[in-house]
């Protein structure tokens, strides 16, 4: 640790004296998509002639500080074409508004990446997807989802069909920070797992990092999910949107003033239940199953210098049975934010973040047993972060943030006079976090460039709140005594230091070798036990008996571009391991349990693997191919006999095939092919006879494995001819979920033959092939 | 309890997945031959005990049964009584009878091992029961089919306690078709003191005769059956927790639960 805090603060030293060696000139500014004023994520800079160069960040600013001079700066991003730009540097110089000029005759496609990033950027085990390819892939009922194309991604495994929970590098599905406009969502899922809460009409780009996760995120072990929304359109109003079998899109975005402020408004609502109001029968039409969401962004230029942006999130799902059962969830999120240039070379970003998460459950039987169940959680986080770029070999930012979590395990609630039940609440848990960092990109030579970056946060669980003490083993049986904590009173304070490495040496233009090394720290902990990504789990933070989980991975890799960019080729290797991971007794009792710690034991968890990945990025057929070779599993003591076992997502094997081909300008067709192995599960191998009923005795966990999966999905989209001369476009897209009706486990019971009395084995599985038919517009 | 929240999850999974069904056949993991005890021993009953043992999962041959189990239950005053062979693996004693003032400790002496177990009997909870509800056709669903259901009003004890029910319909095991799977046990975790209304789970018709047995269970007993239940009701860890092996109060490894246990029967003619 003592090197990382020398090593980083010889980079300042080598700063300071490049700045006072010779007189230079920076310049600065914004790039964006001229037609709609679209900031650009990772546009390249380069100085024509020389290695020398800039990246703009998420907001689309760049700086590049250069000796006195003339130069020529050529501009690229996929999908627009280059620009070149002749530079007399003799002063520090503003670029933005020459850029959207030159940019305005260019096909605007919100895509974007350096074509050779894949080879040249220090960036490994990080994955790009643009709103424009999330929307090429075939769909599920017809709605495009950003977390299933992730889920197409090397090292990235699934739980099950239709199952939106990600499993990244050998992670659980409650370790990724999935970030929307930098707040986080803490339950992604809409529908039980089956869609996720992206709209992917408002959206801008998803990255995905399942190592050499950036210095200024933390907070989860195994990825980082950065989702954009986009800004809205500056120039000029428009409508996108689209109607489907299940569910209809529509977004409205434009300028409040023209080239200065800009909203965007998009939703989206499943109507399956509309359909419900046609049935004759009243008890029919009482029954709901819906989501929506909303996402809104204003954006406003104030000056040359600051920018603000409002964004926010809504979303709920609900379903409601007759008055017997209703359930309704949702996450809500905001976020202000104040990007402001102090000068060329400095960057702020200031970000008030507030995200919460809802669960509300209600049981009705002719009102005796009638009650409601709730939980959820809220939290409030002040970001201030710093990009300064020095000189072209220094790329630094820094940052501080705090955070406020409130978390509600649980309340039950008695809702009608004569109900049975009685009210019980569990304490809430609260805790408050800091955070500090500092991360240097370095370029060392055109060879080599580190990215060496140091994270440190301080957390607490604080009052008010109620502790449980035991005398020896943590069991209910054995609890000493209760101690209450006064509001802000320290429970229990945990921290410790995140370094992030990562290197990467350029063999030549085409290929590089790259390295990193990470350590992660999870504060807070999903006690759940199922599979799906349930919404009524609850959070709990570290505290006396949840140390933080701590993930240490390294991971290399050698990437290889092909014919002038247009083959991106990888393959990776990683070795992470995980310790103070969570896994549940035998018969964990979960909800609303005030001892939750005697339901939870921790211990190891590593995994390995090999990530094979061939991308074709340009021409009439593109897509990708990605394999994942990967083991987990886990050890933990009062669990499985304190033996090793498989984690439930453990697959040995995971092959993913997508190609998009394009005909013409009005046909195009795209189909994804997956296959992984199956995954362990828990199956009886004895049964005994009991009272009447017929028991199961189990082996070892996750002991038996499912059949391996495999599906295929096509899509066709048909483009009018007539689309060219109107201000309406449309285009249909037909799509069929698991073409060949592959009967892929979803799970599977052990159950009883009614005729035989035998036990026997049942698979669930989705009803295949699912067709499905959208129309989308634009105008 | 814990039932009722997750209940709306296996609906899900049954809408869901509706006609999708399809028996497999998949290789599972052996386990060792154990022996399975289920005991019991009731206010002013003998001890009853039935001794088997397990057989592989999917083997379609019945569970083999224990005849020659030596088994003896004694009480904390000294009192001892061996239980003799009725018959199909049951053990019956003629001596003890169950007494909520005595500990009772059993040993089963099967295949070469001893097992042990003790047990107290917690006090019974007496209920009337107060009238029937009707559905009618119209206000019927799925969850609630037309008929009578007997209401019923009792008084929970202070402190934490545990039941198991059981439905009778005209002298025999009320088990409905889809239902075999049912267990009715609950605990007072969420319950407040007065229950009043509280429903029979299955429907009535007219002329039947209605009859609820409320066992009121020791803890071990409850989480027995709670996790019997959660074997029998498991949609294989997606939604729930995931099925795992029972817990004992038997030492040596046995399958089964030594259950101590109060009952209380009331029944109702159903008329209109």
């Amino acid at each position: 640790m003592r090197f990382l805090i020398l090593l980083s603060v010889g980079f300042w030293l080598s700063i300071t004296g490049v700045l006072a060696q010779q007189k230079k000139h920076t310049i600065s500014g914004n790039i964006k998509a001229g037609k709609t004023g679209e900031d650009l994520i990772g546009a390249v800079i380069m100085v024509k002639g020389t290695s020398e160069g800039a990246v703009t960040n998420e907001y689309g600013f760049f700086s590049l500080t250069l000796p006195e001079g003339s130069y020529t700066l050529v501009i690229s991003y996929l999908g627009f074409g280059k620009i070149e730009k002749e530079v007399q540097l003799t002063e520090n110089v503003r670029l933005p508004f020459e850029m959207e000029e030159e940019s305005e005759d260019i096909e605007v496609i919100v895509t974007g990446e350096r074509e050779d990033k894949n080879v040249t950027d220090t960036k490994m085990s990080a994955q790009t997807l643009t709103a424009e390819q999330i929307k090429k892939l075939p769909a599920l009922f017809g709605e495009v989802d950003v977390i299933k194309n992730i889920q197409t991604l090397p090292g990235v495994a699934i739980a099950g069909e239709g199952n939106t929970g990600l499993y990244v590098r050998g992670g659980g599905s409650d370790q990724n920070l999935i970030l929307i406009d930098e707040a986080p969502v803490f339950n992604a899922s809409h529908l039980l797992g089956i869609f996720s809460v992206f709209n992917s009409d408002a959206l801008k780009s998803a990255e995905l990092y399942k190592a050499g996760i950036p210095a200024q995120y933390g907070g989860r072990l195994s990825s980082l999910l950065d989702i954009r929304t986009r800004d809205g359109n500056m120039k000029k109003y428009s409508a996108t949107g689209g109607i489907g079998l299940i569910s209809s899109r529509l977004t409205l975005e434009g300028p409040i003033q023209k080239d200065k402020s800009s909203f965007l408004i998009s939703g989206r609502r499943t109507y399956a239940d509309l359909f419900l109001k046609l049935s004759p029968d009243e008890k029919t039409r009482n029954n709901q199953l819906y989501f929506y969401d909303v996402n809104a962004k204003l954006n406003f230029k104030l000056n040359d210098n600051n920018r603000i942006f409002f964004a926010g999130y809504f979303g709920r799902d609900l379903f409601k049975f007759q008055d017997n059962f209703k359930m309704g969830w949702g996450n809500g999120t905001g976020t202000f934010r104040w990007n402001h240039i102090f000068n060329d070379k400095v960057f702020s970003n200031t970000t008030l973040i507030y995200s919460s998460f809802k669960y509300s459950q209600d049981i009705n039987f002719g009102g005796v047993q009638a009650f409601n169940y709730s939980t959820g959680l809220a939290e409030t986080t002040l970001k201030q972060d710093f990009s300064y770029y020095p000189s072209t070999k220094h790329d630094v930012t820094f940052g501080i943030a705090g955070s406020y979590r409130n978390y509600k395990p649980g309340t039950f609630k008695p809702t009608t006079d004569n109900s049975i039940f009685k009210e019980t609440k569990l304490a809430d848990y609260n805790s408050i976090e800091g955070a500090l960092y500092l991360s240097d990109k370095y370029k060392i030579n055109h060879r080599i460039t580190v990215e060496v970056g140091l994270r440190y946060v301080l957390f607490a669980t604080v009052g008010p709140g109620t502790v449980y003490t035991y005398n020896g083993e943590i069991k209910k049986e054995n609890i000493r005594d209760t101690v209450q904590y006064s509001s802000f009173q320290n429970v229990q304070t945990h921290g410790g230091l995140e370094p992030r490495l990562s290197g990467r040496y350029l063999i030549n233009d085409q290929s590089s070798i790259k390295v990193s090394y990470n350590r992660n720290y999870q504060y807070i902990h999903l006690i759940s036990n199922a599979l799906s990504p349930l919404p009524f789990n609850m959070w709990v933070p570290s505290n006396q008996y949840f140390k933080p989980a701590i993930a240490d991975q390294v991971a290399a890799g050698y990437f290889r571009n092909f014919k002038e960019n247009k083959w991106e080729a990888s393959a990776e290797i990683y070795y992470k391991n995980m310790t103070n991971v969570l896994d549940y007794i035998d018969n964990a009792d979960l909800l609303l349990n005030p001892q939750i710690e005697t339901q939870v034991k921790s211990g190891r968890a590593w995994s390995y693997g090999l990530e094979l990945f061939l991308k074709k990025k340009t021409g009439k057929t593109t897509g990708w191919v990605s394999y994942t070779w990967s083991k987990t599993q886990r050890q933990i003591p009062g669990i499985n006999n304190g033996e090793t076992y498989y984690a439930s997502y453990d697959r040995r094997h995971n092959f993913n095939l997508v190609v998009l081909h394009e005909f013409s300008d009005r046909y195009s067709l795209s189909a994804n092919f997956v296959y992984g192995t199956g995954r362990p599960v828990g199956l009886p191998g004895a049964r005994f006879e009991y009272d009447g009923y017929v028991g199961a005795v189990y082996p070892a966990r996750n002991s038996v494995r499912l059949k391996a999966y495999n599906r295929m999905d096509i899509s066709f989209t048909i483009t009018p001819r007539k689309n060219k001369t109107r201000k309406w476009k449309g285009s249909w897209n037909f799509s069929i979920y698991n073409v060949y009706a592959s009967k892929n486990p979803w799970t599977v019971l052990t159950t009883t033959n009614k005729d035989t009395g035998n036990q026997e084995l049942t698979m669930i599985y989705f009803p295949a092939p699912i067709p499905s038919v959208t129309y989308n517009f634009t105008f | 309890m814990k039932n009722s929240i997750t209940l709306v999850f296996v609906i899900m999974t049954v809408i869901v997945t509706a006609s999708c069904t399809k028996v497999i056949d998949m290789n599972l993991k052996d386990v060792p031959v154990k022996t399975v005890i289920q005991a019991e021993i009731l206010t002013d009953s003998f001890a009853l005990v039935r001794v088997t043992k397990t057989a592989p999962y999917l083997e379609n041959s019945p569970t083999p049964i224990i005849t020659n189990a030596f088994i003896v239950i004694s009480d904390d005053l000294g009192a001892k009584d061996t239980l003799d062979h009725i018959g199909d693996g049951y053990y019956k004693g003629d001596i003890i009878v169950g007494n909520t003032a005595r500990v009772y400790n059993l040993s089963v002496d099967a295949d070469g091992k001893v097992y042990t177990a003790t047990t107290t009997i917690p006090t019974g909870v007496s209920f009337v029961i107060t009238g029937r509800n009707y559905v009618s056709a119209t206000e019927a669903n799925r969850f609630h089919k037309e008929g009578y259901y007997p209401t019923i009003k009792t008084t929970l004890p202070p402190g934490d306690s545990y039941y198991l029910f059981k439905y009778y319909k005209n002298d025999s095991l009320y088990v409905p078709e889809g239902a075999e799977d049912d267990i009715f046990i609950s605990d007072s975790k969420f319950i407040g003191t007065e229950i009043d209304g509280y429903e029979t789970p299955y429907e009535y018709q007219l002329g039947d005769v209605a009859r609820i047995d409320i066992y009121r269970i020791t803890k071990e007993g409850y989480n027995f059956y709670n996790e019997l239940s959660a074997q029998l009701n498991n949609d294989g860890g997606f939604f729930s927790t995931p099925p795992a092996n029972t817990s004992t109060n038997f030492s040596n490894g046995a399958v089964g639960v030594f259950l101590g246990a109060s009952r209380e029967t009331e029944s109702l003619t159903i008329v209109p």
